[in-house]
């Protein structure tokens, strides 16, 4: 066995790249991944890739900034220390709809953004894990795991067919810096 | 994407010769990798300036106490709330772009959505400044927020719309950040990529360790339409509680129910006009003239056009409504702003507003980037004076004549606007100078068929409607950045 | 059960190591140095409990120690017998007497803080001024004289005594001339002490002699009836009041008394038993008592004699020789009018003049002789003893002064060298006046220029006595020890007069003892006690004579008339009309931030002086106001900025005296305005306030500082008012109360106020406009003042403050208040005029309680808009948001600003902080809190009594002060409460009550007794 470990088509359109994962899978080449310098649709659906459940979370992180900030609100108004303020009520609901708007959003928005850091393993000073430089610029890069069956040989003409401008053989996962 | 083949009539949205996706990273990438140019040093030292006027003046306040400033008993808010509401209103601009527009797959956002949120975010922080400046013990600022102080427990008044606007304000600005940079971890992770040595290590920081990989890309899109939609009321609901300021408040000429949809048509106004400010000059200088086109320039004046006649329509409301309601106060108000000591700013705020913008209907106007450029400083100042006469010619003269007063700013007042205007600046040329001022990977998406190049290639191609091709042609004459030549050859 | 545990305090007891037991011998771980505090050393030890008895002393020991003579200040020590009366943190009260009136002054932790009228004083009954209010910030006055002056030099007091006594010998010797020039005195005391001088020093005279002089009166009264006096004028026996430039409820004499008298015949319960009296004021410059009048006429000074004859000839039936109209029909008019009204009001009818002049105020004294006055409301056996100058003594002292023949002059509370019309003849007659001393408090114009600067006390610091008008008694006594190195002028008279009564003190007591404590039915120390403590006897008043007129009045007439001929200004020349302005009077009190920063209840101007003109005269001579104009008259001239004012006489000028002091402390020595003294003149043997000037604009511009720039109403719901003729038919007239008056619903149940819903009540029709409530109200509640330029910025401090709208008259008598009609008018001179006392109105919707994102000013359940400084961060949302703007910003530190140094925050000045309020920091919001410490302190002292609180118990400053009784405050729950009654009154409305903020505050309409003119 070479020491390849991963074998990477690298195309300049991503047409090109989308016909060229019809090929591996045709050919049963199983896919590591794409990457990609821009969101490529319908891409998910051929990797068989499920959607994204963050909009439910966006959804429960709103309900609870809602509900946080209007029992506060009651807590610190109605409750603890209940005030005359300019003759209105001590719980004047209609006051309190742009705080729990406010904070319903704010909720939400940090909820699902950290949610979505979390679950894609993104934040400050991770080591990008980048399998080739230019995929980030001009690259459209399929990756395989080069320890399938298939020969080597084999993938690297698939993806010759397919119109791959590159083809590497990496002996390292990551090309990137730890 | 591939399989969508979009209509030959539309107008470009990228132009130029050979872009590749190669070429957009290095054209956007320039002023990041490259060292800055004449224009940028120069408008920086200005803008630096600036923002050290800006440090004297409040220093100033602070050292002294507000009364450095131009207020008096009768008029407690004047160039400070003035300068805090038009900031803020500039600001929504920005969110505008990148989530209304997203919502309304507007494509054309993509190439200036990052400056512009950049924007907002520089906007705001100029307008957060201003709500603590303007305190008379900004030290005791802290004592806004819902926290346990000495006085038992003494929390804060959730009455007050002071209140509503401190979480507005502050969820507003930390919502944009948030979008803003996730927006931003493609473009890093680009720079961190084509990098070297202790530039990489910090980019690399920054990227979050962003791969582009597809499950990334696929969360990273929920997140942004989500994030779109619900910036979206976001937006609207933050000038409408900055509006509440006003609207929910006993002064006649404030206490206005029209205000929340008056005020967020104003934002976008303004908002869109600074966009236009920023862009004409940030084309230019950094030389995006093929990705930031006439057709950017265009369309965000007709909103500019739409906004400004929805503001003329809600001032129209307004006297309508005094005149009306029979409100004696209300009457006067009105009245006043024409016949008033202050009739001159009230002319600045219609007529800048109002009548200026509507030369926005001819064509030519529209596509003239000098004219565009004035237009939309006319619309800067005018909406400037729209929140001043809203302001100051409310308070000057309400309900007990006796206490009737005049404002006068003094030159601290007058530095602490120009000041953050040197800021707002200084903080925009850093930005355009560390990070790309337009999504990379969001232009990209574009190239492959809304690029000039592209819908060229199909025109060559043939099996177009020449009808329709001609009618494309005729709407690129108006483009600075095409070379109209190679048509008259296809 | 006696436990046997033994438990260490540490392992050193355990072990009993000789440290420990060396330490526990002792009472205490470390020595006390008793022996070092006490030997005096110890003061500057560094023990921390030295430190402790400081902080504990330090509020006493503070004043104690800045009312102590050569300590210097910065130290504090504590009390080390507590005095008996002193209690920290309690007030005392100690009655005495300013100008006259019974007043209590309040005191804390010994240092005087306020001054409050005694309830029971015969003349305002409880009511005092400004410049009583003021008064005592004048005792921390950190420009006064601090210690005495030879030749400029400080010495001590018995080398002063050793020097003046040598002098006073050799002038005996030379047989020279000795002249004690004072202002009017009304102190017997003081008056027995300088007689005695006299008597040690028989070539020494007494001269007596008033800034603003009433010489006129008293000559007249002379020459009439043969009694050289003031007689008491008695306004609440009046009908009908028709007044001829005296300013009688501000500075005429006895401003708070009449205000008092007067608003007796007009205030609620004078109306509700449909009675008013009518007040017609001719003037020139629109006085306080001209703002207040039914009607008022502008009258040039030209024109006053001519119409005092006028109504003379009218009300007699006779006609004078040389009798001619005025040229204003409309005055012509009034005059007929009046003197039928007066005459229909025969023995209840009152005519009083301004005028200096013997011969107008003789004129005066025939028609009030014609109306039966003399034994109703005019009392001259009862005189007044308020002023009593004469100015011809004065002139001839100067005369001889120039001659040489006087060797020594002694000023008492006197400052010629700057209100004497003529400076430069005074200061070369001072000149040539060896010995000069003066006892005045101040290094002023004329201080400056002495020999030997003896400095008196100021009264809170002496003993004396006042007997302003004749038969009422009132006592003096000190409420702190002298401040400064000053002693008594009478007792230094006694000292140079080598009296055997060595203080002034049993000085006064003898003579209280002799003379007049039987009087009150007193005697011996039991009798002085109680004096002490009441403050006042009072010998039942003589049966008021009445007197008839019966000299010939041709000649009167005829100096009249010469006179008048005079006065008329040729062409591009304008009458000039000196007067006083309600709060810096004749200028003694110059010093006083309080009083500058006070605005003229007319103009609102503060800080300064200023030419007012019509606005006739502003157009022709193509001027704006704040123009600075130059005016010429009797061979002077000042530079003074012009006003626009509504109701001044047109061709005239009114320019007020008192401003413009050179010298005698910081205040002053900033530039107030410019001294209008010069331009009086000497006429028929007194000084006269009118002349004929020449102006010339200078091209220069001054802002001037006021503290209100809009003069109208604008028809809106703020003032309403009715006519007498339309309140005796409806009551309820224009205030809305007969269901004209909308229901104005709440969104929510209002709060409950379980005990007490406090609540004011504000008469318009008692309120004269004067601002002693604005004074009062700083005193008490430690507001600071700003000075000019900040007013200019429009940022006063004033809590309360008096509103002051005109309504003009167009030519069909109809009331203009809409800016855009008042510019058509051609003649604004015809005004009506309200005054607004205008404060926090405590409303119960309070829109500024809504908006305040702190919380810093929330309801109280008392129905008080509360006001938490501490929390306040400084929005000032809640000021934008008060429909009635009466909230107030500290827009600088006041307290601790170099450029506020010379107004409050001087270090002793401090010292008349009331301790029971703090003072404001910047950046925070303030205003009316209702006095709320007061009702504290009276919830409290009901508490401890075990009772609820009484009505009337808890007075707040402004209502306390005011004459005029037109601030009533009280708790709203209690049906009989004098407010509750008040606010019952069918005249009662509130101020912009349709914006439903529901006020605290109810206004009663102003009502005005105009009618009769129309008929």
């Amino acid at each position: 066995m070479s020491s390849t470990k991963y074998i990477l088509g690298l195309f300049d359109d991503p047409d090109v790249m989308m016909h060229g994962i019809d090929k591996l899978q045709k050919n049963s080449v199983p896919i590591y991944d794409v990457y990609t310098p821009m969101p490529i649709h319908g891409i998910e659906a051929k990797l068989g890739i499920k959607d994204s459940r963050l909009g439910y979370a966006a959804f429960m992180f709103g309900c609870l900034g809602g509900t946080t900030i209007l029992s506060m609100v009651y807590y610190f108004l109605g409750y603890d220390w209940p005030m005359n303020i300019g003759g209105k009520i001590h719980f004047a609901l209609p006051d309190y709809i742009p705080v729990t708007f406010e904070w319903s959003v704010l909720f939400a928005s940090f909820g699902m953004a950290f949610t979505f850091f979390y679950s894609t393993h993104l934040f400050p000073g991770r080591a990008p894990r980048v399998m080739d430089l230019r995929a980030t610029n001009d690259r459209f890069v399929i990756a395989i795991d080069a320890k399938g069956s298939t020969p080597h040989e084999d993938i690297t003409n698939i993806l010759k067919e397919a119109g791959a401008v590159e083809i590497k053989h990496n002996d390292r996962k990551y090309v990137s810096y730890e | 994407m591939a399989s969508h083949k979009e209509s030959i009539i539309r107008e470009p949205l990228v132009t130029g010769k050979g872009i590749t996706y190669a070429k957009v990273t290095d054209d956007i990438l320039a002023p990041v990798e490259n060292k800055p140019n004449r224009a940028w040093w120069i408008g920086f030292t200005f803008a630096s300036l600036g923002a050290c006027l800006w440090v004297f003046a409040v220093s100033w306040t602070f050292w002294y106490g507000i009364g450095s400033w131009g207020l008096n008993k009768t008029v407690g808010w004047a160039w400070d709330i003035t300068g805090f509401v038009w900031w803020v209103g500039i600001g929504h601009a920005g969110t505008l772009i990148s989530a209304v527009l997203l919502l309304f797959r507007q494509k054309w956002r993509n190439s200036i959505n990052r400056s512009a949120e950049a924007m907002t975010i520089f906007a705001v922080i100029c307008a957060a400044t201003y709500v603590v400046s303007h305190m008379g013990r900004p030290w005791m600022a802290l004592y806004c927020l819902p926290l346990p102080n000495q006085y038992g427990s003494l929390w804060v008044n959730f009455n007050s719309p002071l209140i509503w606007d401190v979480f507005a304000i502050s969820t507003y600005f930390s919502v944009s950040l948030v979008f803003w940079y996730t927006g931003l971890l493609p473009d890093i992770a680009t720079i961190r990529d084509r990098g070297t040595g202790w530039y990489r290590r910090i980019y690399s920081v920054l990227s979050f360790g962003w791969t582009g990989s597809v499950k990334t890309w696929q969360r990273f899109e929920t997140v942004s339409l989500i994030l779109a939609g619900i910036s979206t009321p976001l937006v609207l609901s933050v000038h409408t509680i900055v509006s509440m300021d006003f609207a929910t408040s006993l002064e006649p000429g404030w206490h206005t129910t029209i205000f929340p949809p008056y005020f967020v048509a104003g934002a976008i106004f303004s908002g869109f006009a600074m966009v236009q400010t920023l862009l004409l000059v940030t084309r230019k200088v950094l030389g995006l003239e093929n990705y930031i086109t006439m057709f950017h320039i265009e369309s965000m004046n007709k909103i500019i056009l739409v906004t400004g006649s929805v503001v003329g329509v809600a001032y129209i409301t307004e006297f309508f409504i005094a005149y009306y309601s029979g409100g004696e106060y209300e009457q006067y108000t009105f009245l006043n702003r024409f016949i008033g000591p202050y009739w001159w700013a009230a002319c600045m705020m219609y007529g800048c507003n109002v009548l200026m913008t509507q030369v926005m209907w001819f064509k030519r106007v529209r596509t003239n980037i000098a004219m565009s450029w004035v237009l939309s400083i006319i619309v800067n100042i005018g909406m400037w004076f729209e929140r001043f006469v809203i302001i100051v010619t409310s308070l000057h003269r309400d309900y007990i004549p006796s206490s009737w007063a005049m404002f006068y700013p003094t030159w601290v007042d007058v530095s602490v606007f120009i000041g953050s205007i040197g800021v707002f600046f200084t903080l925009f040329l850093l930005f355009i100078r560390v990070l790309p001022s337009i999504a990379m990977a969001e232009v990209k998406l574009l190239l492959k068929d809304q690029s000039e190049e592209y819908k060229l290639k199909q025109i060559a191609e043939g099996h177009l409607d020449p009808e329709q091709v001609e009618f494309y042609k005729n709407s690129l004459k108006k483009f600075d950045s095409v070379d109209i030549s190679v048509y008259e050859n296809a | 059960m006696d436990s046997n545990k033994k438990y260490w305090k540490g392992l050193e007891e355990l072990n009993k190591t000789p440290e420990f037991v060396e330490k526990n011998k002792h009472e205490f771980a470390e020595p006390i140095p008793i022996e070092d505090v006490l030997s005096g050393d110890g003061l500057l030890g560094k023990t921390p409990r030295r430190d402790f008895l400081k902080a504990v002393g330090f509020g006493v020991g503070a004043v104690t120690l800045a009312a102590c003579q050569k300590v210097p200040v910065h130290k504090s020590i504590p009390y080390l017998i507590k005095p008996e009366e002193v209690t920290p943190g309690v007030a005392n009260y100690y009655s005495s007497t300013y100008e006259g009136h019974a007043i209590l002054v309040k005191t804390r932790e010994g240092r005087p803080i306020k001054v409050e009228g005694n309830p029971n004083d015969l003349l305002a009954k409880g009511g005092l001024s400004a410049q009583a209010q003021s008064s005592v910030l004048d005792l921390y006055d950190v420009s006064r004289v601090q210690a005495p002056l030879v030749n400029g030099e400080g010495k001590a007091w018995n080398e002063v005594d050793d020097y003046v006594k040598l002098e006073l010998a050799k002038i005996q010797d030379s047989g020279k001339k000795i002249a004690i020039i004072s202002s009017s005195i009304s102190s017997p005391s003081t008056l027995a002490v300088i007689a005695d001088f006299i008597t040690a020093h028989p070539t020494a005279k007494h001269i007596m002699y008033d800034a603003v002089s009433y010489t006129g009166i008293i000559q007249a009264n002379q020459n009439s009836f043969g009694k050289a006096v003031l007689p008491h004028y008695n306004f609440d026996k009046a009908d009908v009041i028709v007044s001829f430039g005296a300013d009688f409820l501000s500075t005429w004499i006895s401003g708070e008394e009449f205000t008092r008298q007067y608003v007796s015949n007009r205030n609620n319960k004078s109306l509700q038993s449909k009675k008013m009296s009518r007040h017609i004021q001719f003037e020139t410059g629109m006085s306080l008592t001209g703002t207040n009048a039914d009607v008022r006429i502008p009258l040039k000074p030209s024109e006053e004699g001519v119409a005092l004859i006028n109504l003379y000839n009218a009300i007699t039936g006779t006609t004078l020789p040389g009798t001619k109209k005025l040229a204003d029909n409309a005055a012509n008019n009034a005059i007929t009018i009046a003197a039928k009204e007066l005459a229909a009001a025969k023995g209840k009818a009152l005519v009083v003049a301004g005028s200096n002049d013997v011969a107008t105020q003789t004129l005066v004294n025939a028609i009030n002789a014609a109306l039966g006055s003399y034994g109703t409301t005019i009392d001259l056996d009862n005189n007044s003893n308020q002023y009593k100058g004469n100015d011809a003594d004065l002139a001839a002292f100067i005369g001889d002064a120039k001659k040489g023949d006087i060797a020594a002059v002694l000023f008492l509370d006197a400052n010629p060298v700057y209100d004497y019309y003529n400076t430069k003849e005074i200061t070369e007659a001072l000149a040539k006046v060896p010995l000069k001393i003066s006892f005045n408090t101040s290094l002023d114009e004329t201080a400056a220029l002495a020999t030997v600067v003896a400095p008196n006390h100021h009264y809170l610091e002496s003993w004396g006595d006042d007997s302003a008008i004749a038969g009422y008694y009132t006592v003096m006594q000190p409420t702190i020890n002298p401040v400064y190195n000053t002693r008594q002028a009478e007792e230094s008279l006694l000292i140079w007069s080598s009296s055997a009564t060595k203080t002034y003190y049993d000085y006064v007591r003898n003579n209280w003892d002799k003379n007049i404590l039987a009087m009150g039915g007193l005697s011996g120390q039991k009798g002085w006690e109680t004096l002490l403590q009441t403050g006042f006897v009072h010998v039942a008043a003589k049966t008021a004579g009445a007197y008839s007129f019966s000299k010939d009045l041709n000649a009167v007439a005829q100096t009249i008339l010469t006179q008048s001929t005079s006065l008329v200004a040729g062409d591009k020349a304008y009458e000039l009309h000196l007067y006083q302005s309600s709060a810096i009077r004749d200028g003694k009190h110059a010093n006083n931030p309080w009083l500058q920063e006070l605005p003229d209840p007319v103009s609102k101007v503060t800080w300064d002086n200023f030419a007012a003109m019509s606005l006739t005269d502003l157009k022709a001579l193509n001027l704006q106001e704040g123009d600075v104009i130059t005016i010429d008259a009797n061979g002077t001239s000042i530079a003074l900025p012009v006003l626009l004012q509504p109701g001044q006489a047109e061709g005239t000028i009114s320019v007020a005296v008192g401003y413009g002091r050179a010298k005698g402390g910081a205040v002053i020595e900033s530039g107030i305005g410019k001294n209008a003294y010069p331009l009086y003149s000497f006429r028929n043997g007194t000084v006269q306030g009118s002349a004929v000037a020449k102006i010339s604009a200078t091209g220069d511009q001054i802002i001037l500082a006021q503290t209100q720039t809009h003069h109208s109403y604008e028809g809106r719901n703020v003032i309403r008012d009715a006519s007498f003729t339309e309140y005796k038919k409806n009551p309820y007239v224009n205030s809305g109360k007969d269901g004209e008056h909308k229901d104005y619903k709440s969104l929510w149940e209002n709060y409950d106020r379980p005990t007490y819903n406090w609540v004011m009540a504000i008469d318009l029709n008692a309120c004269t406009g004067c601002g002693a409530c604005v004074v009062a109200c700083n005193a008490e509640n430690n507001v600071p003042v700003v000075g000019r330029d900040e007013v200019r910025r429009r940022r006063e401090m004033h809590w309360i403050r008096i509103d002051r709208y005109y309504t003009f008259n167009d030519e069909q008598g109809k009331g203009v208040t809409e800016e855009h009609e008042i510019d058509k008018l051609k003649n604004i001179n015809n005004v009506s005029v309200v005054h607004q006392p205008m404060l926090c109105q405590h409303c119960d919707h309070a829109p500024c309680e809504t908006v305040c994102p702190v919380l810093a000013t929330v309801h109280s359940s008392e129905g008080l808009n509360h006001m938490a400084y501490n929390r306040c961060v400084g929005t000032r949302y809640c000021a934008n948001n008060c429909p009635f703007k009466v909230r107030r910003f500290n827009w600088f530190n006041y307290w601790n600003d170099s450029r506020f140094e010379n107004y409050l925050a001087e270090q002793h000045t401090q010292l008349v902080l009331n301790p029971d309020v703090v003072t404001r920091f910047r950046g925070v919001m303030e205003k009316c809190s209702m006095c709320i410490q007061r009702i504290q302190a009276g919830k409290l002292q009901a508490k401890m009594e075990k009772r609820p609180v009484k009505d009337g118990d808890i007075k707040v400053a402004c209502q306390q002060t005011c004459s005029a009784n037109a601030i009533v405050f009280g708790n709203g729950n209690d049906p009989e409460s004098e407010v509750s009654k008040a606010l019952r009154s069918e005249r009662t409305y509130y101020v912009l009550e349709e914006l439903n903020v529901q006020p605290g505050i109810g206004y009663q309409v102003k009502v005005r007794n105009t009618n009769e003119l129309e008929a």
